[in-house]
């Protein structure tokens, strides 16, 4: 009853408003003679008071002239959704370019020598030199994947367009630094016949395996959080890579043996072990999951991470 | 819509914006001008949260560009100056991140993109890369993605630069159409396109807005050009004397084609300022040519304000 009420007088106010033609009756003539409980048509004569949902749900009716009428914004995607929608244009972005392909092909280089060098030598089933070799692997391909990140963005003028997009901040970093750490993850796929031909030939530990991927993971998540932090720092991707590398190349090797044996101090060195991004890593691929190294990780990135909003947010204050 | 009050913002010690102030009404294109420099594209980059204001208040549709930013997101579009865009993604590509990260997806996003590729003419070029594309495409590109979830807030930042006369059209037509159920802020220092566009003119200078008046008010200041044929000296000294109207302007043209005045009435009508002249030239037995309304240029006003503004500092 009431829902005809409000149907009929319909026409009429849509003539009154500056004569626009009723795009959205005449595009659906269907939904008021079908007797569906169309709230797209009843919505239609509140567009003029602005009404939020009824022009939400007027967006679902088939149109085929562009809606003159002024509405409220769309809801706007959730977090999560723009945490992917980000995610998913970098990706595409690495593999726009050559970037991703080079990166990855001398990876895989370079791991396939790793791995083969002494394999029939040591003639055990293992893979540790693999995983020994990955932190300085990823010291080498991390700052060729964040370097651009933020750099470009800004050198481009693309930044001004990304920041007046409803994408708060941290989350526009998060979905960067993941897709940055997914080509890492790409990366350390290809690495998996190495150690299926290893089972195939020997008898494999699979712990220290499984350990050395956490670990590289963990250590790709840090390396990648400080290269985006850097990049956001600077205006070229030069720059920011070379940054990278010294920076995180520095907190890898103070924790390195062949630094800390130089060290007199032994509570100095075992600080500098503690804090050091390569140490725990290879305690993690021996196999030997703790609490606190996976935490130290973890905290690592979430520090650079929190560093990277914190200068993105300093910038609109300048 | 756009609600600016007090706005102030330095630049390390650098003065941008001087405690600007205006508003924009739902129905209105306004033209924002000004020369390089002036604080254009600073209040620009505050209503499109790229940067927060140091003092004043900002809203748009209701929210506070620093307490609701992502609101404040939503509801605009943005097309940044010289339409900034990623040169290795297609169009199709850009447009749907754009969609996307403005909350459209599915069929609806479908229906946007083709209808903001029809409305900017870019249906052709879908699957082009975006760096293949001349700069008016591109900036063709910029227009749509900024329509594509029809915000009732449209910022564009010069988006005439690059385009040629018939592009222009096209997009001011655009504009202008979008214009009448939305709010349009455009900053040009094209100003013939800002006068096809507008239905309103902020004129912004060193950080302060000079002028904020409509159109159509600023370009038909009430004024009567007449030209007039007899001794060139004794018609400009008459003029420059006239009752009840002041000299705004005169030419002398070649000897024997006459002289032009340009009057402006002071406590009188167009028209008896009008009837003045007439009847001046007839009883000093001048030839009268030509007597219409007066016309000023936007460039005229241009200087004219921002010149006013220089003396009085």
């Amino acid at each position: 009853m009431t829902e005809k009420d409000t149907k009929s007088p319909e026409p009429e106010v849509k003539e009154e408003r500056a004569g626009v033609p009723s795009t959205a009756t005449a595009g659906v003539p269907s939904t008021a003679t079908a007797g569906v409980p169309s709230t797209a048509t009843v919505g239609v004569p509140e567009l003029a008071a602005a009404d939020p949902e009824a022009t939400m749900k007027i967006q679902d009716a088939p149109q085929r002239r562009p809606r003159k009428a002024g509405g409220a914004a769309h809801p706007g995607p959730s977090a999560w959704r723009s945490f992917y929608v980000v995610w998913k244009k970098e990706s595409a972005g690495f593999f726009h370019s050559p970037v991703a392909y080079v990166i990855l092909g001398g990876f895989a280089l370079l791991v396939s020598w790793l791995f083969f060098d002494q394999f029939w030598l040591r003639n055990e089933a293992s893979v540790r030199p693999l995983f020994a070799g990955m932190p300085l692997l990823f010291l080498l391909i991390t700052p060729l994947l964040t370097m651009r990140s933020w750099a470009e963005e800004r050198s481009t003028g693309t930044a001004d367009q990304l920041f007046s997009l409803p994408v708060s901040l941290p989350v526009l970093t998060l979905g960067k630094a993941a897709a940055c750490l997914g080509v890492l993850l790409l990366a350390l796929a290809i690495t998996l016949p190495y150690p299926i031909m290893a089972e195939s030939l020997g008898n494999l530990d699979w712990g220290p395996v499984f350990g050395g991927y956490i670990a590289a993971i963990l250590l790709g998540a840090a390396y990648v959080s400080i290269g985006l932090f850097l990049s956001s720092l600077t205006r070229t991707q030069i720059e920011a890579a070379f940054l990278t590398f010294f920076v995180a190349g520095f907190l890898y090797f103070i924790g390195e043996p062949f630094f800390l044996d130089r060290m007199e101090n032994p509570q100095a060195a075992l600080f500098l072990t503690r804090l050091g991004l390569g140490s725990r890593f290879s305690s993690i691929a021996r196999g030997v999951l703790d609490l606190r190294d996976l935490l130290y990780y973890v905290s690592v990135t979430a520090f650079f991470v929190m560093l990277n909003v914190a200068v993105l947010r300093h910038r609109k204050w300048l | 819509m756009i609600h600016v009050e007090n706005l102030t913002k330095h630049y390390g010690s650098f003065l941008a914006l001087d405690a600007v102030n205006f508003h924009l009404d739902r129905g209105e294109v306004v033209g924002f001008l000004g020369p390089n420099g002036a604080g254009k594209t600073t209040t620009i980059k505050i209503l499109t949260c790229n940067l927060y204001p140091e003092s004043g208040t900002v809203t748009v549709a209701g929210f506070d560009v620093r307490t609701d930013e992502l609101e404040v997101q939503r509801r605009i579009g943005y097309l940044a100056e010289s339409a900034p865009l990623y040169r290795d993604m297609l169009v199709r590509e850009y447009l749907t991140f754009m969609g996307e990260a403005r909350g459209l997806h599915g069929l609806p996003l479908l229906r946007a993109i083709d209808r903001v590729a029809q409305q900017c003419g870019i249906e052709k070029y879908l699957g082009r890369p975006i760096g293949h594309l001349s700069k008016g495409y591109r900036q063709r590109v910029g227009l749509a993605q900024a329509l594509i979830h029809e915000p009732e807030v449209l910022i564009l930042d010069e988006p005439y630069t690059g385009l040629d006369p018939l592009q222009i059209i096209e997009i001011r037509n655009l504009v202008k159409d979008y214009g009448r159920n939305h709010t349009v802020l455009l900053s040009s220092h094209i100003l013939s396109e800002v006068e096809a566009t507008c239905n309103r003119v902020l004129i912004i200078h060193e950080g302060r807005i000079v002028t904020d008046e409509s159109a159509s008010l600023l370009l038909h200041q009430d004024s009567v050009f007449a030209r007039v044929i007899g001794p060139d000296p004794e018609i400009l000294a008459h003029f420059g004397a006239f009752e009840g109207a002041s000299l705004i302007g005169s030419h002398r043209l070649a000897s024997g084609e006459g002289v032009e005045v340009h009057l402006k009435p002071e406590g009188k009508t167009l028209d008896a300022l009008a009837t003045g002249i007439s009847a001046a030239c007839r009883e000093k037995g001048w030839s009268l040519l030509y007597l219409g309304p007066g016309t000023v240029t936007f460039e005229d006003l241009f200087l004219q304000f921002t010149k006013k503004k220089d003396a009085r500092a």
